[in-house]
């Protein structure tokens, strides 16, 4: 339903403050579908010029958080602050936040029967100080499809226009929902570096996405989301530390009393003997701070073996944040917080390395 | 120089005219990208102009294929040389005799023609067994020295005429105007709430009502342009004078509303386009058929008629055939007008109260 007093009301309260430095305040967010509880008193703040991202398991209550921040739901408890304003009950939708924020949501069609540019320009004009469209077609490399209409383009090109048409209006804050499913792994670059360059220019983004590789690469921070509830946030690099054991060698081989020097030589706790697969020589991990000095140590000791470094990674960390790590992954158990140091008490998992997801020698 | 890379000017959500307000042009910018996807849809086009005009001439073919022609005969209160530019002008060999007054006809005359007091009209009285006398008649007039004035039919039971044109123009006009509501707006509503475009449009700084009735503008010319063709079509067979033009003109703006706020309403509330397809199939033929817009209600039972009547669409079309009939409807045409504006404020006001703007369920 839609109110025709929306625009008219004053928006009196919750002003920003000068020098504030957070453009998205969200605190003890929760967002409720009748009995079902999509967002559980989650809270994080982001920053100006910075690439926030939300993680989380399909259902996890990413999407329904990115629809509180954009207004499109009533919480039912909590708040959410854009630039310092606080979007009040029963006032819904981006008239009420004027162009402090634009989306791209997910699965959405835009006008089929507009052309590209017809719906950029479109676009543009309901925002007070929009971008030049000519050049936002070129970034995302559109300029040969213009003048295409909408339900004439690839995915992967429909997945760029609704990019561009949360780009269009130069908000402040741009909130993207999974930006780059869907595109293959140039035209994901070709959006990451238009993102880039927006965010360069002041542009502060939140958003969410199940590429844990462009995560850590791209994003200044994260939030993992677990069945509603906060899991963890931090700095890629913190929270990859604060779940994870750190970085492993898994070593095979069959040279007698190598697992027993290895244990003199690193620590009882730190070599692991790991169960045998079936065929193949006997293996053990490795888990140190200073990988590269074990890997020298092993190929030193024993020439043959099979000596191969895991560098833990953001997906290691997600998979232990909800709940879902497979045995032997080296990663440590969540910690129930909503920061990274909360996560770094947590005592180290038992299980070895995990294979795959590091460099290999 | 990337343009992305440019710092913006908008430091804030908008204060109300300040630098995050929406721009003034965004109606006239949403206004026209809808106008684009009307025009660019050839499912609505063809359901809202090029289906009622084949239904339209469909319709007249058969009618001129089976309506009984001349020749008649006529009787005119006048003088025997009036009586003989009559029959030539008809042209068909009726039998076209004058008489003193209306009531020295022949007892098997078809239609008894007389200029009113005034001058101003010629009352024709017609046989109910032979309505066709009256559009032949309508077709006679330039050529009698009658030209420019008005024809006000009445049977002699007191019922109106059927004819042809008069009975079609004005369904053709509904039927139009309907399907422009249902298929062409109703539709479009469901699809972009269904596609998440409303969903995303909500979140730019553009007022919800500049959303909403950026639809009208091209639905509104696309009316207007159906009613000038018929208007026009109208003028040609001399079914329409300039005061009876503004008159249709109001009624179909008040028809326009009436049917808008139905789109509305179903594109409002409606989750699925199948479903809102599939309702709109089943509504406009019923509500066509049922409200003597394009089945004459005379044709029913009278209990029935005069109940189907009264339903805001058989005002419409009773509002539409009063001004191109020159009068004889079933209701009083400012009661049609007034009972059309009602349901319409009624439906209205409902559809900006039911209006989703998207498809998840609320919390």
């Amino acid at each position: 339903m839609f109110s025709i007093q929306e625009r008219s009301e004053s928006p009196d309260t919750g002003a920003a403050e000068p020098g504030d430095p957070h453009v998205l305040e969200v605190g003890e967010l929760t967002v409720r579908y009748g009995d079902f509880t999509a967002v559980n008193n989650v809270g994080f703040t982001v920053g100006r010029g910075e690439i926030f991202g939300l993680l989380g398991r399909n259902g996890a209550g990413k999407t329904s958080t990115i629809a509180a921040v954009a207004g499109l739901l009533q919480p039912a408890a909590g708040h959410v602050r854009v630039l310092g304003r606080q979007l009040e009950p029963g006032r819904r939708g981006g008239a009420w936040l004027g162009g402090a924020l634009s989306l791209q949501p997910q699965k959405t069609s835009l006008f089929p029967r507009l052309q590209v540019e017809e719906t950029l320009r479109m676009w543009a004009s309901l925002y007070p100080d929009p971008r030049p469209v000519p050049a936002l077609i070129d970034e995302l490399g559109l300029t040969d499809k213009a003048r295409t209409r909408a339900a004439r383009l690839s995915g992967g090109q429909q997945q760029r226009l609704l990019l561009a048409t949360a780009l269009v209006g130069n908000t402040p804050l741009v909130v993207l929902d999974e930006p780059t499913t869907g595109l293959d792994p140039h035209a994901s670059r070709d959006a990451w570096a238009v993102i880039n360059r927006a965010r360069a220019g002041g542009t502060t983004f939140l958003l969410s996405t199940h590429a844990m590789a462009e995560a850590e690469e791209r994003c200044d921070r994260l939030a993992i989301l677990h069945e509603g509830r906060l899991r963890t946030s931090g700095t890629p690099a913190q929270i990859v530390r604060s779940l994870t054991r750190g970085s492993t060698v898994t070593v095979r081989s069959s040279q007698e009393g190598l697992l027993r020097a290895a244990r003199a030589e690193f620590g009882t706790d730190a070599v692991r003997a790991e169960p045998g697969d079936g065929g193949g020589a006997p293996r053990f991990t490795v888990a140190t701070e200073r990988p590269e000095r074990a890997v020298a140590w092993c190929e030193e000791r024993s020439p043959e073996a099979d000596v191969r470094l895991h560098r833990p990674t953001l997906e290691d960390a997600f998979l232990a944040a909800t709940g879902t790590a497979p045995a032997g992954t080296g990663t440590a158990p969540a910690a129930t917080g909503t920061g990274a140091a909360a996560a770094d008490d947590a005592p180290a998992a038992a299980g070895g390395a995990r294979a795959g997801g590091g460099s290999t020698r | 120089m990337s343009t992305l890379g440019t710092s913006r000017t908008a430091t804030g959500p908008a204060q109300d005219g300040g630098p995050g307000a929406a721009p003034r042009g965004e109606f006239a910018a949403l206004a026209k990208g809808m106008t684009k996807e009307l025009v660019r849809d050839p499912m609505a086009l063809f359901f809202s102009v090029v289906f009622p005009v084949l239904l339209a001439g469909l319709f007249v073919a058969v009618m001129q294929l089976t309506w009984a022609g001349g020749p008649y005969r006529i009787a005119v209160v006048g003088s025997g040389t009036q009586a003989a530019r009559l029959s030539a002008a008809l042209g068909d060999g009726s039998q076209v005799t004058a008489v003193d007054g209306p009531r020295a006809a022949p007892e098997d005359t078809d239609a008894v023609v007389a200029p009113s007091a005034d001058g101003e009209a010629l009352r024709v009285v017609t046989d109910p067994e032979s309505p066709s006398v009256v559009s032949a008649l309508r077709d006679a007039l330039p050529d009698t020295g009658w030209d420019g004035r008005t024809l006000e039919a009445v049977g002699t039971d007191g019922s109106p005429p059927f004819e042809p044109m008069p009975f079609v123009l004005p369904g053709v006009l509904v039927f139009a105007l309907m399907s422009l509501a249902l298929s062409a707006t109703a539709g479009t509503l469901v699809s972009l709430r269904a596609n998440g475009t409303l969903r995303l449009l909500r979140t730019t700084p553009a007022r919800p009502q500049a959303i909403l009735t950026s639809l009208l503008p091209a639905r509104g010319a696309l009316g207007l342009a159906l009613l000038a063709v018929a208007g026009a079509v109208a003028t040609v067979l001399g079914l329409l004078t300039p005061l009876s033009a503004l008159s249709m003109l109001l009624t179909t703006a008040l028809g326009m509303w009436l049917l808008m706020s139905v789109g509305f309403l179903l594109g409002g509330t409606l989750r699925s386009p199948e479903l809102t397809n599939a309702l709109s199939g089943l509504l406009t033929p019923l509500l066509l058929m049922g409200s003597g817009v394009l089945f004459p209600l005379e044709l029913m039972p009278e209990g029935l008629a005069e109940g189907l009547s009264w339903n805001p669409v058989a005002l419409l079309g009773d509002a539409l055939r009063h001004d191109v009939t020159g009068g004889v409807t079933r209701h009083a045409q400012w009661l049609d007008w007034l009972l059309i504006a009602a349901t319409a404020a009624l439906l209205t006001a409902a559809a900006v109260r039911a209006f989703r703007w998207d498809t998840e369920k609320k919390n």
